[in-house]
């Protein structure tokens, strides 16, 4: 029973898995009564955009929602995925992108297709769960840093420079552009600024940022005018883009 | 990475509407500059009547308030019931002991008077709260 056992009975359908009904924007209907609704991040309010509604339902329309049949490896890749894929590493100023069906799930693979039991991690400690999980599939160590403390961080990847030469591995530091709990944005100059004194990758989950941070919106790491200093960008598309997946650059 | 080896690609329908969600986000930029006006303007309102928003400095807006879980669930239920206002409410564990923080993700749908029904909303329920009002309340059964 969690924190909000006490109040279980009423929780559910309150609290926990209420139902928003109506088109989705500000104004919707929970319970039957209008309300004005802050809890979407539909940020560019492009979820019930005519021209999206539009491109929806005529790419069902044409393809239905069985195409392409198998794993993009087999049989399902197209022309369409790969520049979908070109746009989103152009646009975010990395030079590859790779879809992913699911944001939560692609965090937590990329982090297993990224390091081996040499490698090590150094990651902030007000991660998103999906990035928790990741790292625990690691088979190596990992080092926490205190949320956004950069001298933290620095103690971290002593630590794991330490243990990277004893293991011949590399070091893969992981942090978000924004913190969705807070609104902080992760410390991603600082950070950076690390690799003249360690030497590691660093992936950042910018979830909220994609979309919404920089002159552009291509994310927190343009915000920050740091983003050659980011070596793995993951956005997701659930957020200020509307829909559901994510891609890694 | 296996988990996108062994899967199924993404429908197509999906595909293309991302597409010309990406092609929105590139061309009208109009999209993301009202929603740091609407961020802005509900960030400086909350600030300017005493809230403590903590460390944003994106559009995500946070709220916290000093309180016990029983008036955590009753200022969000005053909320929604009274105010017609829908946002999130966290709690211990996510965030220490005795506060509450209720967090509104601001939209570029969203406007400036909406903003204004919620900040004189906030400040009505942030008094209550001082007052002692939701201390008697249980989250009775809805």
């Amino acid at each position: 029973m969690g924190p909000l056992g006490q109040h279980q009975k009423m929780a559910h359908g309150y609290f926990a898995f209420p139902k928003l009904e109506g088109e989705i924007g500000p104004h919707m209907k929970f319970r039957g009564k209008d309300h004005l609704v802050w809890s979407l991040n539909n940020y560019l309010g492009l979820a019930n955009h005519p021209e999206v509604r539009e491109a929806d339902a005529k790419a069902a329309a044409e393809f239905g929602l069985a195409y392409p049949m198998g794993a993009r490896m087999m049989s399902g890749n197209s022309n369409y995925h790969e520049m979908l894929e070109k746009d989103l590493a152009e646009f975010v100023g990395k030079d590859d992108a790779f879809l992913l069906n699911y944001g939560y799930q692609g965090m937590v693979s990329i982090i297993d297709t990224l390091v081996d039991r040499n490698d090590v991690i150094v990651y902030d400690a007000e991660s998103h769960a999906c990035i928790i999980d990741g790292v625990r599939l690691h088979m190596g160590k990992r080092f926490v840093y205190q949320h956004n403390d950069i001298e933290s961080c620095r103690k971290q990847l002593e630590r794991a420079t330490r243990l990277a030469e004893q293991t011949g591995g590399a070091i893969l530091v992981i942090t978000e552009g924004v913190f969705g709990m807070s609104g902080a944005q992760g410390k991603l100059k600082e950070i950076i600024a690390l690799k003249d004194e360690f030497k590691f990758r660093l992936l950042i989950d910018d979830a909220h940022g994609f979309g919404t941070m920089g002159k552009t919106g291509a994310g927190t790491h343009e915000a920050q005018d740091c983003i050659d200093g980011v070596d793995i960008y993951f956005g997701t598309f659930a957020k200020s883009m509307a829909g559901i997946g994510a891609f890694v650059a | 990475m296996r988990s996108q080896t062994f899967a199924k690609a993404l429908p197509m329908p999906m595909v293309l509407g991302l597409k010309k969600r990406l092609e929105l986000l590139k061309t009208k930029p109009e999209l993301r500059e009202n929603l740091w006006k609407i961020a802005t303007a509900l960030q400086n309102g909350l600030r300017d009547r005493g809230f403590d928003l903590r460390s944003t400095n994106t559009m995500v807006t946070p709220v916290f308030l000093e309180g016990e879980l029983n008036e955590a669930t009753a200022i969000t239920m005053d909320l929604r019931e009274n105010y017609g206002i829908f946002c999130s409410i966290v709690v211990y564990p996510v965030i220490p002991k005795g506060l509450m923080e209720l967090r509104i993700i601001p939209t570029a749908a969203h406007t400036l008077e909406d903003v204004q029904v919620t900040l004189d909303a906030f400040s009505e329920v942030a008094g209550k709260l001082k007052s002692g009002f939701y201390k008697e309340q249980s989250a009775v059964a809805v």
